[in-house]
This record gives C-alpha cells, sequence and structure tokens, in this order.
C-alpha cells in the first residue's frame, strides 16, 4: 500500500475557549455543591439564624468574627481583575500591544492581592481548623477558592509571556483567560453573600 | 587505519536490544497522546477492574447465602460492599464509557487528535492512581466504615483523584465534538455515539464537581474533627448518591448513541428519524442529570380524594404537584432510552428484517445491553414510587448493577464492532455470539434476583437480618451465580478478543461499509488519524463518496501501519 501524506491540521474551532469554558463549568458546580451542603448544614443547626431568631453570627464559633473590609476588598479586587481581562481583550483587538500586557500582568497582581487578602482574613479570624463543623466548612471552601485563584494567577501569567514572546494574534486565548476570570469572580460573589454576608 | 568501523557485527551491535525496545514501546504507551492508546488503556485496565468487580459480587452472594455467619471476617463485608459499590461507578461504567468514546469519537468527528491530548493522557493517569489508591484503602480495611483513619483518609483522596482525572477526561471528548468537527459536519450531522458522547460527557462533567465537592468536606472533616460527616460511617451516607442510581444513569449515557450507530452500520441501512433520535438522546441525558440534583425524587404516597366536587380541583393540583418531578425526572429518561432503542430497532427491521444481521455479536450485545439499560432506567423510577417502600432494600443494590453490567454488554459489544477498526483485526462472529447469552445470563442473573429481594424487603447493605434458608438465599444463590458468570463472560471475552486483534482475520479498512469517517482510514489508522482531511455534506459522508451509495465498496485512505508505532 502507498502511504497517503499526512493531513494538513484543520484549525480548531475556539478550542481553548471550550475547554476553560467546560472546566470552569465544572468549577462552579464544585462550588455549588460544597454551598449547598454550608447552607443544609447552616439551617440544620440548632444555631440557625431561621431557627432561632437569632442573629446570624451565632451561627460561628464563640470568638469568632469575619472581617468585612478583607473580604469586601476580595470581591473588589476580582471584580477589578475581570475589567483588566476584559481591556485586556479589547486592547488586543487594536492591536496595542503594551496595553494588553500590562492589563495581563495587572490582572495576576490582582490575584496577588485577593490571596493576600483570603489571608489577612485567616490571620485576623485566628480559628482553629479543629473544633466545630464551621471551622471545616469555612476552610475548606475558602482553601478550595484559594486554590482557584492560584490557578488564576498561572493563567493570567502564562497569558502574559505568552503574548509578549510573539503570539500576539491569539486573541482565543484572552478570551478564555476571560471566561475562566468571570466564573471564579461569580463563584466568589456567591462565597461572599453566603459565607462572609450572610455567615 | 579508519575511525570507521565498517564490520557487520559492529552496525548489529548498534541496534537496540529486545529489552530496550520494550522499554521504549512502555515508554511510548506511557506518554502516549495518541486518543486511541488513551482509549483503550482506560477500557483495557477498566475491564480488567470488572474482573475484580464480579469476583466482589461473587464473594457477597456468598456472604449473604452463608447460614453459620460470616465466610471472611465480619468487618470485611462493609469493604466489600463498598468496593462492589465504588467499583461499579469508577471502575466499570466511568473508565467504559469515556474509554470507548475517547478511542472512537475523535475518528468519527474526523479529527486528527482528541482535543487537549495531554490534558486526556492525564485525566487517564489521574483516574489509574485514585482508582490504585482507593482499592489499596478498601484491602487494608479503610474506605467507608473502615477502621484504619489514615486509610480511610486515603480512600476519600483516592475518589477525588478519580474524579478529577475523569471530569478532565470527559472534557476533553466534549471539547472535541464541539471544536475539532471536519469541516461540513454540523452538530446535526454528527453520528450518533459522537452526539450521545457530547451530551453523557457534558453531564459527566457537571455531576462528578459536585460528589468531589462533597467528599473533599468528608475528606478535610475526617481529616480534622470527624464530628460533622459522621466520621467513617458518615462516608457513604454523604457520597453514596454518586454511586446508585440516577448517576450510574448518567455514566452510561455516552455508550447509549452506540446502540443505533453500530447496528445501522451492520444493517448497510441510513438511520430513521436522525432529529428525534438526537432528542432521545437529549432527554435521557437532560433529565437524568437534572434527577441527581433531587435529594428526594419520590411520588408521595398521598392520598388523593376525588369523591366531591369541592375538594376534586385542590386534589387534582396537589396530584399533579407529586407526580410532575417523577414524571420529568424519573419517567422522561426512560422515554429518552426507548426512542433510542425503538427507533433503531425499526432501522434494523425496515423494509425488511435482515436475520444474519439481527444475530451478529455485535447487534445482539447492543440490543441485549441496550433493552437492559432501559430496565434499568425504568426499574429505578420504579424504586422512587415512595408507597412500594423499597428504599433501605437490596433493590437499589440491583438496580446499580444492572446498569453496571449493562453497560459491560454495550462495552462488549462496542469493541466487537470497532475493534476491527481500533486492532484492524475482526473478532469471529461464532467467538463472540457465545458471550452474548453468557454475558446477557450473568447480568440478568446478578441483578434481577437483587431486585425481587428488595420487593421481599431483604434490607441492603448488610449480610445478615433475613432468612437465609428460605426463598432468600436460592435468590441471593442465583445473583453469585450471575456475578460468577459475568466474570465469565468478561474474561474469555478479552482472552478471545487479545487473540483475535492479534492473530485474527485482517478486518480491512470499512469491513461493514460504513458511513462515518471512521471507516474511511485505515484500519488500524495512523497516529493523525487521517492521511487527507476528510468533509461532510451530509450525516454520512463516507456513503457519499461511494459510487453506488451503500452496498458498494469502499473507497477508503490507505495509511502505513508503521506510523502508529509499535504494541499495537
Amino acid at each position: 500500500m502507498i502511504a497517503l501524506p499526512v493531513a494538513p491540521a484543520s484549525a480548531p474551532k475556539r478550542q481553548l475557549f471550550v475547554g476553560t469554558a467546560l472546566i470552569s463549568a465544572a468549577i462552579a458546580m464544585f462550588f455549588g455543591g460544597m454551598l449547598a451542603i454550608f447552607l443544609k448544614l447552616r439551617d440544620a443547626s440548632p444555631l440557625a439564624p431561621n431557627v432561632t431568631k437569632r442573629p446570624s453570627h451565632v451561627w460561628l464559633p464563640k470568638g469568632v468574627e469575619i472581617p468585612q473590609v478583607p473580604s469586601n476588598i476580595m470581591l473588589i479586587t476580582l471584580a477589578f481583575a475581570c475589567v483588566l481581562i476584559t481591556g485586556a481583550i479589547i486592547s488586543a483587538k487594536q492591536d496595542n500591544h503594551t496595553s494588553t500586557a500590562l492589563m495581563l500582568f495587572l490582572s495576576a497582581i490582582m490575584a496577588i492581592a485577593t490571596i493576600n487578602a483570603q489571608a489577612l482574613v485567616y490571620k485576623r479570624m485566628a480559628m482553629s481548623l479543629r473544633g466545630g463543623t464551621y471551622q471545616v466548612l469555612f476552610y475548606t471552601i475558602t482553601g478550595a477558592f484559594l486554590a482557584c485563584l492560584i490557578g488564576a494567577l498561572a493563567y493570567s501569567l502564562t497569558t502574559a509571556f505568552r503574548y509578549l514572546g510573539g503570539r500576539t494574534k491569539d486573541h482565543d486565548v484572552l478570551i478564555s483567560l476571560a471566561t475562566y476570570w468571570y466564573v471564579i469572580t461569580a463563584v466568589f460573589t456567591v462565597i461572599w453573600f453566603v459565607i462572609y454576608v450572610t455567615k | 587505519m579508519t575511525t570507521i568501523d565498517t564490520r557487520t557485527e559492529a552496525l548489529a551491535s548498534t541496534e537496540p536490544s529486545v529489552a530496550a525496545r520494550s522499554l521504549s514501546d512502555i515508554a511510548a504507551w506511557i506518554t502516549t497522546t495518541d486518543h486511541k492508546r488513551i482509549g483503550r488503556m482506560f477500557v483495557g485496565v477498566s475491564l480488567l477492574l470488572t474482573l475484580g468487580v464480579g469476583v466482589i459480587g461473587g464473594l457477597i452472594g456468598l456472604e449473604r447465602i452463608n447460614p453459620n455467619g460470616y465466610v471472611l471476617d465480619s468487618g470485611a463485608f462493609e469493604q466489600l460492599f463498598s468496593l462492589l459499590r465504588v467499583g461499579l461507578a469508577f471502575f466499570v461504567v466511568l473508565p467504559l464509557t469515556i474509554g470507548l468514546a475517547m478511542a472512537i469519537v475523535p475518528l468519527q468527528v474526523g479529527a486528527r487528535s482528541i482535543a487537549f491530548p495531554r490534558a486526556a493522557l492525564l485525566g487517564f493517569w489521574s483516574w489509574l492512581f485514585g482508582s490504585g489508591l482507593i482499592i489499596f484503602s478498601l484491602a487494608g480495611n479503610g474506605g467507608p466504615g473502615g477502621g484504619k483513619p489514615h486509610l480511610v483518609d486515603l480512600y476519600l483522596g483516592g475518589v477525588v483523584l478519580a474524579i478529577a482525572g475523569l471530569v478532565i477526561a470527559a472534557s476533553t471528548i466534549a471539547a472535541t465534538v464541539l471544536t475539532t468537527r471536519a469541516p461540513g459536519l454540523t452538530l446535526k450531522r454528527v453520528p450518533l455515539f459522537s452526539y450521545s458522547a457530547l451530551v453523557g460527557c457534558v453531564a459527566i462533567a457537571l455531576t462528578l464537581p459536585v460528589l468531589a465537592a462533597a467528599t473533599v468536606l468528608v475528606l478535610v472533616d475526617h481529616l480534622y474533627e470527624r464530628s460533622t460527616f459522621g466520621g467513617n460511617a458518615g462516608v457513604l451516607q454523604w457520597t453514596g448518591w454518586g454511586l446508585s442510581a440516577p448517576a450510574m444513569l448518567v455514566y452510561s449515557l455516552p455508550l447509549l448513541g452506540a446502540i443505533p450507530d453500530s447496528i445501522s452500520t451492520l444493517a448497510r441501512r441510513h438511520l430513521l428519524q436522525r432529529p428525534i433520535l438526537r432528542i432521545g438522546v437529549g432527554l435521557a441525558g437532560v433529565s437524568a442529570a437534572a434527577a441527581v440534583t433531587q435529594t428526594a425524587l419520590t411520588l408521595p404516597a398521598r392520598h388523593h380524594s376525588f369523591k366531591t366536587w369541592e375538594n376534586f380541583l385542590g386534589a387534582m393540583v396537589r396530584y399533579i404537584k407529586d407526580t410532575t418531578p417523577w414524571l420529568l425526572f424519573g419517567a422522561l429518561p426512560i422515554l429518552g432510552v426507548l426512542i433510542v432503542v425503538g427507533l433503531t430497532g425499526k432501522t434494523m427491521a425496515a423494509p425488511k428484517l435482515n436475520v444474519k444481521v439481527l444475530l451478529s455479536a455485535a447487534t445482539q450485545f447492543n440490543l441485549i445491553g441496550g433493552a437492559l439499560l432501559m430496565a434499568g432506567f425504568a426499574l429505578h423510577a420504579v424504586g422512587d414510587i415512595a408507597p412500594i417502600k423499597l428504599t433501605g432494600t437490596v433493590y437499589e443494590e440491583g438496580v446499580s448493577i444492572l446498569v453496571g453490567y449493562s453497560v459491560v454488554l454495550l462495552a462488549l459489544g462496542a469493541l466487537t464492532f470497532w475493534g476491527p477498526k481500533l486492532w484492524g483485526r475482526r473478532i469471529d462472529d461464532k467467538k463472540a455470539l457465545p458471550f452474548v447469552l453468557l454475558g446477557a445470563a450473568g447480568a440478568v442473573l446478578a441483578s434481577i434476583p437483587m431486585i425481587i429481594l428488595g420487593f421481599m424487603k431483604q434490607p441492603g447493605y448488610t449480610a445478615g437480618g433475613f432468612d437465609k434458608q428460605s426463598a432468600t438465599g436460592v435468590l441471593n444463590a442465583l445473583s453469585m451465580a450471575g456475578h460468577a458468570l459475568m466474570l465469565a463472560t468478561v474474561g474469555l471475552f478479552v482472552l478471545v478478543a487479545l487473540m483475535s486483534f492479534t492473530k485474527g482475520e485482517l478486518a480491512g479498512d470499512d469491513p461493514y461499509d460504513g458511513q462515518t469517517f471512521e471507516w474511511m482510514t485505515s484500519s488500524p489508522p495512523p497516529v493523525e488519524n487521517f492521511a487527507v482531511a476528510p468533509t461532510a455534506a451530509s450525516s454520512h459522508p463516507l456513503t457519499d463518496l461511494k459510487p453506488d451509495g451503500l452496498n458498494a465498496p469502499a473507497r477508503t485512505q490507505t495509511a502505513k501501519p508503521a506510523q502508529t508505532g509499535a504494541l499495537r
């Protein structure tokens, strides 16, 4: 048999975007599951606010207070990161390379800032992981989100270096990065409301 | 004097030794990014693990028929039972469906490779390592209810790792169908197997993370606190839903489309009512995935009094309110599977039934596997009818076994049908047909007695608490025999397949006069799948290339087998 020459690679249709969207949806379901269990256990608790008509902070362990300022700053920082990523996409479409690279690096800095704010929340709360249901749920959910933030940081830096390396026409990567940032910001908005606001 | 040694012995000595070649081949398999190899690794390991699940099913049956307490250590039963549940979901159904989809779907959609091939390989190794941890921890008295806390932690970590691998692998398959289709192959024209793989893999990628979330919370609690989630005893309470129906039905979805695809190709007929078939797959997928989100989905036993006109409307509203969730999440998936199996049967029978095709091993595996899968969907819905009171009995176990083993039969059918494409050689029908009967008998015997015992209120999750001397003993013995038959089926089929795919009759590139892209390339295909990029103008693109349509000699591509590497 005579071998035919290998066919040229056909251009995949927004492969990275679809892959990122699928994994982002899986991440959203992961946090959805965790928060559902958080709400279920909070409602089942004898200290639950809706059962006892007591203020919500009684669900928290004694002496523990959630610092509001750093958690609010986390939300604002993530929202700002989304704005930066959107700006990076617009700049890339306008072939403004300096602005795109700058915005990508700034989004990475936003991720570091959010991680720093989360560390501050942990430090100020000074709550042991051992000792009760709330502690387990709080640290697991926020810890898992911290892992997602580290993923966002790595994704932003990789995209920025790819861009600086000359792959300036690859807009699909930027759109994929934006999708990931939008989803984790949406996830954090729910975490912020459930864990930091309504507790 | 020359510095070049021209002696032939010296030339021979530069050849790599047999050991070096073997090591190189093994390394090539371990690090492969060829979707066909990764898919075959998934299927191969899964079939071996299926043998283990059969042994465990048999041992559980033995414990249940033994009148004098426990045959094994009394504490081992919970571990065995956990291994059966975890095994059916994570070692049998999920890797078989995902592995077959990974091997076949890129070929069907005319792609040169799977989307994110390195991620697909990562998915396989993550699943394999996680499965290894699960087996190791359960064997060492870990797992749900286990006596060694650090092995319970290891079990939970293994489950999370296996889930991560399966979600990544499922995502690569879904991304392949969505992004790497050949020009002209719209989603409406995608072969049914690829379509069901898309629906099933998206459903898996959305449901398994919820199970992972519960498992991570149980793991952290078990590591540090052991109060919130009930310690060892609470593991199955919080994560058990992911190991039984309706989650099991979701895991089986990718293989649903293999039934119409293989039977229509064998019958050399175009599928009838393709849009309705797609609706059927979608119905089964969406409603089964939605059913997983329902924590207490039962058809209530509330009495509806329609006797007087005053309470007629109120009773009617309550009746609709009670039955609608059950109809949506329990009954609708059955309709979906019924559409797929029914229209496949109609395609095969119209205008005239081809008995030779009907009696072929691939058709029989698919028809019987499909019928049993449909029975699994239906029996799960029956189990949700509250007045029958099947909760807590062995009924649920029976449904899981039925779904698990029907997927095994479908997978054996898929291997018989697509094996010639993947290995270039075919399994003789006469050799494969006995396994259809053996496997069908095994699947029915292993599960149906459990379902009957559920109606007889035999308690689940235990080997005691019921009369072992009466009819229950006979039914438990039949179930044990069913597991043994399934074990024999898979074991012997694997042996026959190994012999056939290495020394069997050469299949040719298009042995069934196929209609879809996978039959266009050589058997086995080269690493890049296609020598020439295919294009589609209809849902049966290969038929369009043949001068006389169906029933015509194939005009296929050929490629050097050498391109595919060694250790096929």
